[in-house]
């Protein structure tokens, strides 16, 4: 990983409405212990991430985000590999912020990968 | 001659009854007394009279109930008894009063021992209970119409759930109806039959009666239903003895959704599983998801931009509004009404952060005048 790698954020329907993203799919919940998972974009495609997601792990995700590792470094947010799950997966690390400083956080992480858009989305039926 | 006697003084109470007035929605319900007095002192004639079969001509002649004045209190409505208590031609007609009384002390009995959920004695007949179908309907939680209110340890409340108790206990009741409030989609209509069939938001699909008044909407609604496009309901759904929905019997308002509209999207939270978030999540709890759609109704001015809402991890709701160059999130957990506002100033990174007791009125005050304020207005 380095600077200019992508981290793909899996973004679950139920935080989005009309087409607006929530921050929350930014956001670690206290059961991630304030941490978030993404997929390494250097070692995975965005559509083949979706496909891993949805059809390997099961779970639910209507598109693909991504934020950049330097833009995480911006907000002093460590990414680190983490492929005991899968070999692809990795974390951003939230455990050193107050729960304002993850809300804020998660916020302009939100707005960085909304300016770059959808990586992938779902076709919606 | 006509005489008019007082005849009851039972008392609505109810924040929507203070300053006593009462709906036209309450007043609507409460005139189906007339036919149930009437029928009652029917009852008792014919139980003081076993020989007979009827009752005499001219029992019913000019016998009507009438709202005469509502005092304060929180609402009394002062209801006289207007019968001929006098005829040249019937002059027994004058005795018959006392039957009427007799129908009176019945329906305050009956209601009383559904109180008390006892069996209680001089009660009505269960073919009468069928009335209390349309007496109190449109009551809702936390009112009550009190019968005898000057008894202070019996007053004889008539409530949603005294009224639901009567209606149960007779076996020839099958269907109960209640006032609701249904937000959904159209997805078929037939105007031959003139009816429609309703999905409502994460629930059943029921029929409903097409009215006229409505035909424009309902179309509209149908054909955009592709596109979601989702309406509101007022009206009389039918209940099967076991609280299921069987369908509408009447639909009094129809009125097209905002695309934002919180009661919908609301709503559709209650679709949602324990484990709805990869595993995790937690459903939101659906009572208190209805008090945040009757808060939102009650607090939240139209003229203010809708926030979009998503349900947390943790069973809550969060708000969100995207206003000029700000951020802003309400985090809501239902279990206890607190929010936590947070708005980011994305050009300048700078954050506010208020807690909100959304118990309190002054709570969604706050929040109000913060976006009015924030969308250049005045809420």
């Amino acid at each position: 990983m380095n600077d200019a790698t992508l981290l793909l954020r899996q973004i679950h329907p139920g935080f989005v409405q009309n087409g607006r993203l929530s921050s929350q799919a930014f956001r670690p919940t206290p059961k991630d212990e304030q941490t978030l998972s993404v997929y390494d974009g250097d070692r995975i495609s965005p559509a083949d991430a979706w496909e891993h997601y949805m059809n390997i792990l099961g779970l639910m995700s209507r598109g693909v985000m991504a934020v950049s590792l330097s833009e995480c470094s911006t907000l002093e947010l460590p990414v680190m590999p983490d492929p005991k799950p899968f070999p692809e997966h990795a974390l951003i690390d939230f455990s050193a912020n107050s729960k304002s400083e993850t809300e804020k956080k998660a916020k302009l992480l939100k707005v960085r990968a909304e300016v770059r858009g959808w990586l992938y989305q779902a076709v919606m039926s | 001659m006509n005489t008019p006697i007082e005849f009851m003084k039972p008392r609505l109470v109810g924040e929507r009854f203070m300053g006593h007035a009462i709906p036209f929605e309450v007043l609507k319900n409460l005139a189906v007394l007339e036919d149930l007095v009437i029928e009652a002192a029917k009852w008792k004639y014919l139980a003081a009279h076993p020989d007979r079969q009827r009752v005499p001509r001219g029992f019913t002649e000019g016998v009507a109930l009438q709202l005469t004045e509502v005092r304060e209190g929180s609402a009394i409505p002062v209801i006289m008894l207007t019968l001929m208590t006098t005829t040249p031609l019937m002059p027994e007609v004058g005795t018959h009063l006392h039957y009427y009384s007799q129908g009176r002390e019945a329906i305050i009995a009956t209601v009383s021992a559904a109180e008390d959920q006892s069996q209680g004695s001089g009660v009505l007949p269960p073919h009468l209970l069928g009335y209390f179908d349309q007496l109190g309907r449109s009551l809702r939680e936390g009112e009550a119409l009190e019968l005898d209110p000057g008894s202070r340890t019996k007053p004889a409340r008539l409530t949603k759930e005294t009224r639901r108790r009567i209606l149960l206990q007779s076996d020839r009741i099958q269907e109960l109806t209640e006032e609701v409030t249904l937000r959904g989609t159209v997805p078929e209509m037939d105007q031959e039959k003139m009816s429609f069939e309703f999905q409502i938001i994460a629930g059943s699909r029921i029929k409903a009666p097409l009215e006229p008044q409505h035909l424009d909407t309902i179309l509209t609604a149908f054909n955009g239903y592709r596109e979601n496009r989702r309406i509101v309901i007022r009206g009389i759904g039918c209940y099967n003895r076991s609280e299921k929905l069987l369908g509408l019997s009447a639909v009094e308002h129809v009125s097209t959704l905002e695309e934002l509209d919180p009661g919908a999207r609301l709503n559709e939270f209650k679709a949602l599983r324990n484990g709805w978030l990869d595993g995790k999540g937690k459903a939101p709890d659906h009572q208190q998801l209805d008090w945040l759609v009757d808060a939102f109704e009650r607090y939240y001015p139209d003229e203010l931009p809708l926030p979009y809402l998503y349900p947390t991890a943790e069973g809550g709701v969060q708000a969100e509004w995207s206003i000029g160059g700000s951020d802003i999130s309400l985090e809501i957990a239902l279990e206890t009404h607190q929010g936590e506002w947070h708005a980011l100033e994305l050009s300048n990174e700078s954050e506010e952060v208020h807690r909100l007791d959304l118990n309190d009125p002054s709570g969604w005050q706050w929040l109000t005048s913060e976006i009015a304020r924030r969308t250049g207005g005045a809420a």
